[in-house]
This record gives structure tokens, C-alpha cells and sequence, in this order.
């Protein structure tokens, strides 16, 4: 049932699988990619104001309150997501010339009385990537934003 | 009434359609002839509008759009269908967008030709032809407009065609055959249109010829101004005269 639903919004007779899978992989790969860079970051930047450690928790120096990285400038590697809307934009492309493999079945495709229905099924995919890197992103977002009031101190918690 | 008026189309510097007029009134089969690159094809496309043009187009006074394009059905010798799917699987799909469309021809089509429900990639060039034009048959259009749809298929194949679309043809169905087998279309076509270097050179009706004892093969001959002494002069010329 699931099947035959999203075949409407995809070329017909396209694998969609592999992109499915392709977005799931690099937003997976991404997701861990820029926890951690984010972590190292704020890592790095803990440690280099941290006088002491008393008992295993962290000491900083009371003037360190600018030098304690705000949370956006620890989200620098989120820019790397980038490759999954470059991806998105691909197969559109790649959806659309889809029609020209093997037969010309754009010619079919462009004379049906709904017009829509190409670019529906070329563009709807690259819609649904699109948003699915966003919700990812939006999902990293606050496990980040989470991470960060857990270790950073309360007085040095910068958003911006 | 499909009425052609004024229709011109070029590829960078080159005419494929120089200021073409014609109209097809419904309940015909015509032959549309000409060379390769005499532009039969860019004029087909321009009636279904995969390409743009100068000019206009108008079904029943009305230009070519989405209220009126299912219509018009058209099958090529590139193929329209979608390789990876079932014949089945097109059915569903034309009916879902094509309100007219035949199951019934549908079906008698597919066992005519006894052509199997597996993807289309796996059939062999005769077989795609052949569906090709079932669709096109089936999709409930007025105008069905076939080019070249059956190169590639033999004589046997041919023939159980053209009398299967004499037999099933409604009044009000028209069919536009770009070909260039003239001979073995001239029976079954009742007027035939004749395009060269993207100009409409002759237009007649195959019982007009018959009338005046004339035949098809010599109409175009003498339309295209086929010389017909230049064989036995290319071969003079080859052989020094010993021919």
C-alpha cells in the first residue's frame, strides 16, 4: 500500500530505493560527522579555559566567558549537509532524463492532460530529501543544543 | 477538424517546417510521406506540441492544451512507453489519464498480438512496435498519429496491422501514418500528403487518383521529380557503357 503511494510521486517504473537509502546513509554519516566535530569543538575550547579539575569537575577561569564558543559558532560542520540538497538536486535532474532512457517516454509524459504530473514525479523525491535533511538537521540541532547546557556552565551558556 | 495553419519550425540554421497549411477532418486514414529529414516528424510533434513552433494548431478552433491533448494519441518508432513497465501497468496508468481510453481494444490488441504482461524491456523490437501502437489505439484519441511505429517489423506483421486498423477504426477516429513504405500503405489509406525539405508538395485523395487511373507510387514520383533514367545512367557511367 505504502509502495503504491509513493510510486505516484516518483518516475514511473523508477527504483526510488537507492535514493532512499543513498539520504538515509549520508544523513546518517553527516548526523555523526558534525556531533562530533561539534563535541570537539566545545571540547577543545573547554580545555584550553579550564584551570583545574576538583574531583572531576571542570574549573574554569572566571574571565573565560568570551572565550567559551557560543553554541551557533560550534555548528560550523552543519554546512557539510550541503551534499544531501546537492544530492537532492541531482536526481531531480536525473529523474527528468530518466525519460529518455531506453524509449522516449517524455513524449508520453508531456503530452498528458495533466501537465503537473512530470514534474510532480521528478521533482516530489527531491522535495521529500530535502525534507527529511531538514528534520535531521532540526533533530541534530537540539541533541547539540542539549549537549552543550549539559557541560557548558549555566553563567557561560552563549547561544549566539 | 485538426487545422495546420501557417507552421514553420527550424533547428539553428536549418528549415524543418517552411509555412506548412493543411487540416484533417475526423474519419480519415492519411499518409503522411516524405524523406528522411523532409519534416513529417517535426510536424507530428508540433501537432501534439513536444516542440515549439510559429504558427498555429487548433482542434475543433481551439489550440492544442491540456483540455483537449487527450485527443490526440501518437506513437513513434523511438517508443513512448516506459521500458520497465508491464503492459498492464500502462493500462492503469493511460486510464488513469486518458478518460476514453478502450480496455476493451485494449485487451483485443494484446491477444491479436499476443503480446505477454511482462516489462517492456524484455520484448523484442517487433513487439515494442506493436505496443506502441496498441496505446496508441487504445487511448481513446480522434487523431492517432503514428510515425514510423512499424520500422523494424516484417511484411507479415505490417499487413495483419493495417487490416486490423481498418477493422477497428471508428467513423470519427483519424489515423496520420508517416511512412515510407508508399506501396504497401496505398490500399489502405484514402488520402495521401506529401512533405519535402519542410513544404507540403502535394496532397491528394487515393480515390481522386484512382478515378483518373492513376496510382500512388507514380503521384509521388512525379511530385518529387523522380528521374527515373538516373539508375540506368549511374550505371553507364560506372560501367563505361558496357551495361
Amino acid at each position: 500500500m505504502m509502495k503504491k503511494k509513493l510510486e505516484k510521486y516518483y518516475p514511473l517504473g523508477y527504483d526510488y530505493r537507492p535514493e532512499i537509502i543513498i539520504t538515509a546513509l549520508m544523513c546518517m554519516l553527516l548526523s555523526g560527522w558534525a556531533f562530533l566535530m561539534f563535541r570537539a569543538g566545545l571540547n577543545l575550547a573547554l580545555e584550553s579555559v579550564t584551570q583545574e579539575y576538583i574531583d572531576g569537575v571542570r574549573i574554569i577561569e572566571e574571565t573565560a566567558f568570551y572565550k567559551v564558543p557560543t553554541f551557533v559558532s560550534l555548528l560550523g560542520e552543519f554546512q557539510s549537509f550541503a551534499l544531501v540538497f546537492i544530492f537532492a538536486v541531482i536526481t531531480a535532474v536525473y529523474r527528468y532524463f530518466y525519460h529518455y532512457q531506453h524509449s522516449k517516454s517524455i513524449y508520453l509524459m508531456k503530452r498528458l492532460p495533466k501537465r503537473s504530473e512530470l514534474y510532480k514525479r521528478c521533482l516530489s523525491g527531491s522535495a521529500v530529501i530535502s525534507l527529511i535533511c531538514l528534520a535531521v538537521m532540526a533533530g541534530l540541532v537540539a541533541v547539540c543544543f542539549m549537549e552543550y547546557i549539559s557541560i557548558v556552565p549555566e553563567e557561560f551558556v552563549r547561544i549566539f | 477538424m485538426l487545422e495546420i495553419k501557417n507552421v514553420s519550425k527550424s533547428y539553428g540554421s536549418k528549415q524543418a517546417l517552411s509555412d506548412v497549411s493543411i487540416s484533417f477532418p475526423r474519419g480519415e486514414i492519411v499518409g503522411l510521406f516524405g524523406e528522411n529529414g523532409a519534416g513529417k516528424t517535426t510536424l507530428l510533434k508540433s501537432m501534439l506540441k513536444l516542440i515549439k513552433f510559429e504558427g498555429s494548431i487548433t482542434l475543433d478552433g481551439e489550440s492544442i492544451s491540456e483540455k483537449n491533448i487527450d485527443k490526440l494519441s501518437f506513437a513513434t518508432a523511438e517508443h513512448s512507453f516506459i521500458p520497465n513497465l508491464t503492459p498492464s501497468a500502462h493500462r492503469d496508468f493511460y486510464k488513469e489519464h486518458f478518460p476514453s481510453f478502450s480496455d476493451k481494444r485494449f485487451k483485443s490488441l494484446m491477444e491479436f498480438f499476443s503480446l505477454p504482461d511482462k516489462p517492456l524491456r524484455s520484448f523484442s523490437l517487433g513487439q515494442k512496435n506493436q505496443f506502441e501502437v496498441i496505446m496508441a489505439l487504445s487511448q481513446g484519441a480522434d487523431y492517432i498519429l503514428i510515425d514510423e511505429a512499424f520500422a523494424g517489423n516484417d511484411i507479415f506483421n505490417r499487413e495483419d496491422f493495417y487490416k486490423v486498423l481498418l477493422g477497428i477504426l471508428g467513423e470519427n477516429e483519424t489515423v496520420i501514418l508517416s511512412t515510407h513504405l508508399i506501396e504497401e500503405v496505398s490500399d489502405f489509406i484514402g488520402r495521401a500528403v506529401l512533405i519535402r525539405s519542410g513544404e507540403i508538395i502535394g496532397d491528394v485523395s487515393t480515390l481522386e487518383l484512382m478515378e483518373k487511373g492513376d496510382n500512388l507510387v507514380s503521384y509521388v514520383k512525379r511530385a518529387y521529380n523522380y528521374r527515373s533514367d538516373r539508375v540506368s545512367k549511374a550505371l553507364n557511367d560506372l560501367t563505361d557503357g558496357e551495361v
